[in-house]
């Protein structure tokens, strides 16, 4: 019998702050063996999440977000702030430690080894998809999708974003890309290092089809399956409590 | 104890550095170069000031000082500038108020303190962002920010405690950060130990605010 992972669709599309507060909360449990393997597939409405070791100042214009009524968030994990709106799908992988797929410590492998679903389900579309050192899925050396992932709580996490067919044209102003970052690709701005699926295809895609596609991914990749559930209600009082001291707090998300 | 006695002589005079260690501190004065006359009055002021040492170590308002250094200042003909510095791993910094004859933390007063930043992008890695205060080329704030990846994340946060107090200068901060990596389990993803100290010191070559 294939193993099964939990398929969690919860999210508040208008509150970044509970999503990252239950974005925490599933790696928690499933690390100290409350939960089961889970992966979650969830949206923003247009918000920043921020990378944990960011400084908010240096990497957020927030006359621009202002303007566009973006919001900022701070996750737990490292790696560099993204831009989400309702057309960037998110997914969040959470196995208990020592899991076959991803064993041992190397956040490297972890990215490498939990990028191939979502790589995988990107090419059935007929996305040119491929996995680039460190966090990326790239088409052409456009990113799509960037990861993130954390070796902690006795669990190993991974979540990353999807371009699916997102503004690039916000993500552009609310975020201040610095130019020693930029000193090495050979492109000026974040418009141009950056593509999405809906133009890789060059027709109108859903986030549901891209989340079917990449399910089938993880399914074919790993030799998993997904089954849909709900959260536990030792999860609700978690989430809720993380939201409270944490995620819902200008301490966390903007003091850096 | 006299221990080390350095000079160098030229046309424009002469400078010298002497090192007085007795069992807990090592004491270092600096004349920069000085004239004939000069060097003299400095000498002079090196025997009275060794007399009172003790008087001026044991200011009991500072933990142990591990090294005490000053220099000469020419124009008001004395030895100044007095920098004491702890043995602890946290290498707190003093500097010695003889108005009120007592050593006073540095970082307590506002004096010559600089504001620095830098970008540094890692080789192949990601990008280490330094925002710093400087006081006397010792670090009196930190914060490193960018978007790799440390695990455990809280030990960023440790590391810049650890560098409070730390001399902007590549050997330290290569041992520093080096042992901080190790002794912590520190493990970086997109950022080596080297990087920031690289970032660090790029830092402090900025022109300060």
């Amino acid at each position: 019998m294939k193993n099964a992972w939990r398929l969690l669709e919860v999210e508040y599309m208008d509150d970044p702050f509970r999503n990252l507060a239950v974005e925490e909360t599933i790696p928690r449990m499933v690390g100290s063996g409350r939960s089961p393997a889970t992966i979650r597939f969830w949206h923003n409405s247009n918000t920043i999440v921020l990378g944990c070791f960011q400084s908010a100042d240096l990497e957020v214009d927030f006359d621009a977000c202002k303007e566009t009524g973006t919001k900022v968030v701070r996750r737990f994990t490292g790696g560099g702030a993204v831009y989400h709106d309702g057309g960037n799908l998110n997914y969040a992988i959470s196995l208990k430690k020592g899991n076959s797929l991803v064993p041992g410590d190397d956040l490297q492998m972890v990215f490498r080894r939990l990028s191939e679903g979502t790589v995988r389900g990107l090419r059935n579309l007929g996305v040119r998809a491929e996995f680039q050192p460190i966090n990326d899925i790239q088409v052409d050396e456009r990113k799509v999708s960037g990861a993130a992932g954390s070796i902690r709580w006795d669990a190993v996490f991974h979540h990353g974003c999807i371009l699916v067919g997102s503004d690039l044209a916000v993500l552009g102003k609310v975020l201040k890309v610095p130019v020693a970052k930029l000193a090495d690709k050979h492109v000026q701005s974040v418009r141009k290092r950056v593509t999405t699926v809906r133009d890789e295809l060059g027709r109108d895609v859903s986030t549901r089809e891209v989340q079917d596609a990449i399910i089938q991914g993880i399914e074919e990749a790993y030799g998993v399956e997904l089954e849909k559930d709900v959260m536990t209600s030792e999860e609700m009082v978690l989430a809720d409590e993380l939201f409270r001291t944490k995620y819902n707090r200008s301490e966390w998300n903007l003091e850096r | 104890m006299l221990r080390e006695v350095a000079h160098r002589r030229g046309r424009a005079g002469a400078a010298f550095n002497l090192t007085f260690v007795d069992q807990e501190t090592r004491l270092v004065f600096r004349s920069g170069l000085l004239n004939e006359d000069e060097t003299s009055s400095a000498l002079d002021q090196v025997g009275h000031l060794t007399g009172i040492i003790n008087r001026i170590k044991s200011d009991s308002s500072t933990e142990p000082l591990g090294l005490i250094e000053c220099s000469f200042d020419k124009k008001s003909d004395r030895w100044q500038d007095f920098h004491g510095f702890t043995l602890s791993s946290e290498k707190r910094a003093y500097t010695f108020d003889d108005a009120n004859f007592k050593w006073v933390r540095l970082g307590d007063s506002p004096v010559n303190v600089k504001l620095k930043s830098a970008d540094y992008k890692a080789d192949g890695g990601k990008l280490v962002r330094v925002r710093l205060t400087e006081q006397d080329g010792l670090v009196k704030s930190v914060d490193l920010s960018g978007d790799f990846f440390i695990l455990p994340e809280e030990n960023l946060e440790k590391l810049e405690k650890t560098l409070l107090g730390s001399r902007l200068q590549s050997s330290d901060l290569q041992s520093l950060i080096n042992r901080f990596f190790e002794t912590t389990g520190t493990r970086g993803l997109g950022v080596k130990p080297e990087d920031f100290v690289k970032a660090l010191l790029l830092a402090s070559e900025a022109p300060g605010q």
